[in-house]
């Protein structure tokens, strides 16, 4: 490799008191680049994510975007790679005190202070019709069903046109139509944007449709890096296990004991 | 035994060392731009207008409680004719900013421990951070400015309202028209009367949104931690007005 990647991340460790959730993680990610995560809940996986943005600081090892490590920056620089990122919640979390419009439009009035009102409410109009969802904008986020939650929290990580794009879980609970429509926005995102994108899901047939690279997280490692083809196609007995949804296999004794 | 007490003076100086930290950068926050103008005039009215109803209720009840008290205690030896200027300085120095505070604290402290408790939990502080919005700054600061701005205010509207409610007390409820009740008021007071209690209060509105806020964003473990974080938030800044009500005097006497 000649030139250091976009998204390095090297040994990376993190324990919340006797449970070490995160034991060397490894990631090298060029620039628009589709990365899809997959494993079992609690492998970690979010609380990757959370490193990834610089949420949580790392026990040791570093991550760092675009040469920026995350643990030497101060509160300005921190607020400013930032500001490059979307990144779509597990949990949704929307502010539940504003309405739909006003979530969308939040990223646009905090960081692009240029835009102006109509601006705003055109791109809000257009991030709610891209997931689906077009005129739903005046209603308040416990108005909404947990799918449409999720994607009003996806079209708020796309608004700003991120360079740098996170998604944890975000067709979890969304019918099979939707989930492809998402998936078909993450490639648009890559194709027109350049975007890279970094998506967790436990959907087999999304993750085939929007990966270039497949990691799976197993035990707090990201094993098994490769392009997708030669990810779903390996007989990796762990992957395999994943991929076909077994229910003996090596990784269930992981599963169960969490 | 002593390893028990001692792990637990190390917590309670680790979590004073932390809240000291946090009202620190909540205190940096408050004098960086940018301004939350927008966040803060919403607070003004949640915390101050909203809170007029309580305090005002509060402060007539405890001027009429404590007029009956005096004028019962007075009349022993026909001094009745002093309750005036007593419940003015009781009132004004102590009554009214400590039992109004501590309304305020059960009313407004708890409701900042659990919405930002909630937003802690339910991630949208995660949220707000990943947009490159500083939660000090969105969220601590414009509560903390509205409850040091309002509270000062509402306590002085309730220094009026408990001074009425001894007056109507003498006059309507016991029968007993005191003449000149507000000229005795008045001529007794002298305005660092009514400065203390404007400083008591405004500090009291400083300790009610550092520990609610702080409580709020410290919370951990959904619903249940939203709870219990609450309920402290409401103890530890009724303590805090309670324990700095003592040394304010001090300084103020
Ligand atoms: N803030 C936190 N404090 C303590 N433990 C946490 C925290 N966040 C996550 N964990 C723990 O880390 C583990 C991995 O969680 P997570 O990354 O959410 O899993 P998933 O792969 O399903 O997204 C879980 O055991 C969880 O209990
Ligand atoms: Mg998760």
């Amino acid at each position: 490799m000649s030139e250091p990647s976009f998204v390095s991340v090297t040994d990376l460790h993190k324990s919340f008191g006797d449970n070490h959730v995160l034991r060397g993680v490894n990631l090298q990610l060029d620039r628009a680049e589709s990365l899809v995560i997959l494993g079992g809940s609690g492998a970690g996986k979010s609380v990757f994510l959370s490193h990834l943005i610089g949420l949580v600081q790392a026990d040791r090892g570093s991550v760092v975007i675009d040469g920026e490590n995350w643990a030497e920056l101060d509160r300005k620089q921190t607020y400013g790679l930032r500001k490059r990122f979307g990144m779509s919640f597990q949990e949704g979390a929307l502010f539940d005190s504003m309405t739909v419009f006003d979530n969308i439009a939040f990223p646009l009035r905090r960081q692009a202070r240029n835009m102006g009102q109509a601006e705003i409410k055109d791109r809000v109009a257009e991030c709610l019709e891209t997931v689906g969802m077009p005129g739903i904008a005046k209603l308040m986020p416990n108005e909404l069903s947990g799918g449409m939650r999720r994607r009003v929290g996806f079209a708020r990580a796309i608004a700003l046109k991120p360079e740098i794009l996170l998604f944890d879980e975000p067709t979890t609970g969304l019918d099979p139509i939707m989930t492809t429509v998402l998936g078909e926005v993450i490639i648009q995102m890559r194709e027109q944007l350049k975007a890279t994108t970094i998506t967790i899901t436990h959907d087999i047939s999304s993750a085939k449709l929007i990966a270039g690279r497949v990691a799976m997280m197993f035990k707090g490692e990201l094993v098994h890096q490769a392009d997708r083809d030669e990810f779903f196609n390996c007989d990796d007995p762990i992957v395999r296990q994943f991929v076909d949804g077994k229910s003996q296999g090596p990784a269930t004794e992981a599963l169960i004991k969490r | 035994m002593l390893s028990a007490i001692g792990s637990r003076v190390l917590a309670f100086t680790e979590s004073a060392g932390k809240f000291s930290l946090f009202t620190a950068r909540a205190l940096t926050a408050l004098v960086r731009p940018p301004y939350e103008w927008r966040e803060t005039m919403k607070q003004l009215e949640r915390i101050g207008v909203a809170s007029f109803p309580v305090v005002a209720v509060t402060c007539l009840f405890t001027g009429m409680v404590f007029t009956l008290q005096t004028y019962d205690g007075f009349a022993r030896f026909q001094a009745e004719s002093y309750v005036p200027g007593i419940l003015g300085v009781a009132l004004l120095r102590e009554l009214a900013p400590v039992i109004g505070g501590l309304m305020m604290a059960g009313r407004v402290g708890s409701a900042m421990a659990a919405e930002l408790g909630t937003m802690r939990v339910t991630r949208q502080i995660d949220a707000m951070e990943v947009m490159a919005t500083d939660p000090l700054q969105y969220l601590v600061v414009p509560r903390m400015l509205a409850t040091i701005l309002m509270l000062p205010l509402l306590i002085a509207m309730g220094d009026l309202i408990g001074i009425w409610g001894g007056w109507y007390l003498i006059s309507v409820v016991l029968d007993a028209p005191l003449p000149g009740f507000f000229d005795r008021v008045f001529d007794f007071l002298e305005p660092f009367d009514f400065w203390s209690g404007m400083i008591k209060s405004l500090f009291f509105g400083f300790v009610i949104a550092t520990v609610g806020c702080y409580k709020g964003l410290t919370t951990r473990g959904g619903a249940e931690g939203v709870g219990t974080n609450t309920t402290n938030a409401v103890v530890y800044a009724s303590l805090g007005i309670l324990v700095s009500d003592f040394f304010l005097t001090r300084l103020l006497t």
